[in-house]
């Protein structure tokens, strides 16, 4: 075998490997390249002749849009299901934000009421989702979700070329990210609803009254999380206070398992978390140190039974099932946003938590603000900025 | 704020111990780069390493329940991505940039790949991470006892390892034949010495550490593995690398202080009244990358010599003109 050869099959490799790849992370949830769904990016690419030597870094050629083909054409029964093709910036299997989105949209899947196409650890930069996306308005889709808060400029770029394709993007901006369009929807991700609730199990917790919190970035959806929790647990705790963290990172477990320990030492014994990877490394520390946390979107329970006091689930079905009936009803709506008085969100106990205990007191507050929350009676504010 | 809270008596030694813990994923992949560097190979695939090796070890533990397999399997996840960048660079001479580049992006999107495909909608279950090993004796040292002698078997093995390469580059023929194929390949080829196989072997030397450098994220810290778990700690290893001019021990001091600092700045966030703070995160964010260029500014202008390897990825052709 000629070293040409060898080279060209190893670019191959790479290509494959890395499909859809772009280098770094930025915002919103773990990004990154690779397809994953995707044995079926995997094959067609697989004969193509090897591009040239260094193409090797250059992934982009792949298109990963072409990922489950066999979902579009072949039942012609299925004229009255919405086709939907959502883009996932992380692993689908990461027990929180993705799986939360993958779980949407596989319940309504199993519904029959849509055709669905998964990208998941779909590219995270405008240039490559950008990509990824116009192959599925191409291929006639018709609603492209994008589930980051990243995605909302590719496709406020975008969709103008296709005004027939419905966008949505996890925004939660009710319209103030400039992001806007006849065939743009914002989904709104109340996560501040279930805080509140948890921060009041927090208050009936904690003993030092001081709450760990960290987040990846400084934005709106985690100021209202945090603000949200502290606030419930002042419900029950008049004189809890509050230390933050932000790493900077969507990705860094490793670092925020620090930033829960720097907490830890400075008094805090109840923590919260608004990112995937964040939770993790939260509810780890809190796991080695005997502390009590809480699961972000997703039933986190797992990852420490002892430890986690309740997650915090986000049922985007409920969301996505909202947009898919206004699209077959052609009535498309600019922003979604489905309360846990819709369902859109739960407050999931853990049954083993036994790290703390929650007093009667809060449980009781507990109860009875959950039921306003979804009853509608009682609203939790969302506090986005230190000004309120 | 509470500065008592991140400088008072009894916060100094948690500090240190968050730098260290903080540190050392870094420092190793850092350290064996420097190796890498030192022989002519500019091995941008670090990231790449470090992240290959964490998945390993993740799957070696997962599988065997053993940490030690897990760090074992971290130092040969981290080699196998070396295995392919000698074969690239040293083998093949192509650009090294590139290479290193593709080969992160392999990393990066294999382990994705794997994770899913090997355990679909159903995480795998986490494992505890690996327990401290207290130093009879010497771990019950009032204050610095708890830093140096009561860490994770990783810790102790970093610094093992990290003077083993200082060592093997000053003071054996094998780090004279690595210094002569990153000064001077043609020479040290005229010396009798095989440029090629002492590249490569700095190579692999780099991705043993570099993996090692993620398994201790997996295995030491996490106990569970998440998409690109290691975050760019590749990266920063490689600044490390010429902030330490190329020097294995300024190398691994310029790690621990940018452990030290994150450490830091973690703590002074969370005294200093979060999001109410006038102070942006950002700004917290960015002090262990600020503090380290100050000091890499301070060090190059007061350095007499350039240290940096003259060959240094220039891919050496048997017999082909130097520039």
């Amino acid at each position: 075998m000629t070293k040409r050869s060898v080279v060209a099959l190893l670019a191959v490799f790479v290509l494959l490997a890395s499909a859809c790849g772009d280098d770094e992370p930025a915002e919103e949830t773990a990004p990154e390249p690779a397809p994953t769904t995707a044995a079926a990016v995997e094959e067609p690419a697989a004969e193509e002749p090897a591009a040239e030597e260094p193409a090797a870094e250059e992934p982009a050629a792949e298109e990963p849009a072409a990922e489950e083909p066999a979902a579009e054409e072949p039942e012609p029964a299925a004229v009255d299901k919405v086709s939907v093709a959502i883009l996932l910036p992380c692993a689908l299997n990461d027990l929180s934000w993705c799986q939360a989105a993958y779980e949407g949209v596989k319940l309504l899947e199993s519904e029959g009421l849509i055709d669905l196409q998964v990208v998941d650890d779909a590219p995270f930069d405008a240039q490559g989702a950008t990509r990824v996306m116009s192959g599925f308005a191409e291929e006639g889709v018709q609603l492209v979700i994008g589930h980051s808060f990243d995605y909302g400029a590719p496709i406020h770029e975008m969709a103008t070329d296709y005004p027939d394709i419905k966008f949505a993007w996890q925004g939660s901006c009710g319209g103030f990210c400039g992001v806007e369009g006849p065939n743009i929807a914002d989904y709104f991700m109340p996560m501040h609803e279930p805080a509140y609730l948890s921060g009041i199990l927090a208050g009936g917790i904690t003993e030092s009254g001081v709450i760990g919190a960290n987040s990846g970035y400084d934005i709106p959806v985690c100021r209202a999380t945090v603000e949200a929790f502290l606030m419930g647990a002042q419900e029950v705790r008049p004189d809890a206070t509050r230390l933050d963290a932000f790493l900077g990172s969507w990705i860094d477990a490793a670092l925020a398992k620090e930033a829960t320990a720097a907490q830890a030492e400075q008094g805090a014994d109840v923590f919260v978390a608004c990112g995937n990877a964040g939770s993790f490394g939260m509810i780890q520390e809190t796991r080695e140190r005997g502390l009590s946390s809480f699961g972000y979107v997703y039933d986190e329970s797992s990852l420490a039974p002892d430890n986690v006091v309740a997650s915090m689930a986000w049922q985007i079905g409920e969301t996505y099932r909202q947009m898919v009936n206004d699209i077959a009803a052609d009535d498309f709506q600019p922003f979604y946003d489905v309360l846990m008085s819709d369902g859109g969100f739960e407050v999931q106990m853990n049954p083993d938590y036994s790290a703390g205990t929650v007093s009667a007191e809060a449980m009781d507050l507990f109860e009875t603000r959950l039921q306003e929350v979804i009853d509608g009676t009682f609203e939790v504010p969302f506090i986005a900025s230190a000004e309120g | 704020m509470n500065w008592g809270a991140v400088f008072g008596a009894a916060a100094i030694i948690p500090l240190l111990n968050a730098s260290i813990r903080l540190a050392v994923p870094t420092g190793l992949a850092a350290v064996g780069e420097s190796l890498c560097q030192r022989a002519g190979v500019l091995n941008l695939s670090l990231e790449g390493m470090m992240l290959s090796g964490a998945y390993a070890a993740f799957l070696a533990t997962h599988y065997s329940g053993e940490p030690w397999l897990g760090v074992a399997a971290g130092i040969g996840g981290g080699m196998f991505i070396g295995v392919l960048m000698a074969l690239f660079s040293v083998v093949l001479k192509t650009e090294q940039v590139i290479n290193g580049i593709a080969l992160v992006l392999l990393a990066s999107g294999l382990t994705s790949f794997l994770h899913v495909r090997l355990f679909g909608v159903t995480a795998p279950e986490r494992f505890d991470p690996m327990q401290k090993l207290e130093i009879p004796l010497l771990g019950a040292i009032p204050g610095v006892g708890s830093v140096l002698f009561d860490q994770s078997p990783l810790v102790y093995l970093a610094v093992v390892l990290i003077v083993v390469v200082w060592w093997t580059l000053h003071r054996t023929r094998f780090g004279l034949a690595v210094r002569a194929a990153g000064d001077r390949p043609g020479a040290a080829d005229a010396a009798g010495i095989s440029v090629d196989r002492v590249r490569s072997a700095a190579i692999l030397a780099s991705g043993a550490m570099a993996g090692l450098g993620g398994a201790v994220l997996v295995v030491g810290q996490l106990g569970l593995f998440a998409q690109n778990v290691t975050a760019g700690r590749g990266w920063v290893a490689i600044a490390l690398v010429i902030f330490g001019r190329w020097s294995p021990p300024r190398v691994a001091a310029g790690a621990f202080l940018f452990g030290f600092t994150d450490a830091l700045q973690l703590r002074i966030q969370s005294a200093s009244g979060g999001i109410e703070s006038d102070v942006p995160f950002e700004f917290f964010q960015a002090l262990p990358y600020l503090v380290t260029i100050v000091v890499v500014v301070v060090a190059t202008a007061r350095a007499r010599d350039d240290a940096q390897p003259e060959s240094l990825g220039v891919p050496y052709i048997k017999g082909a003109r130097s520039a």
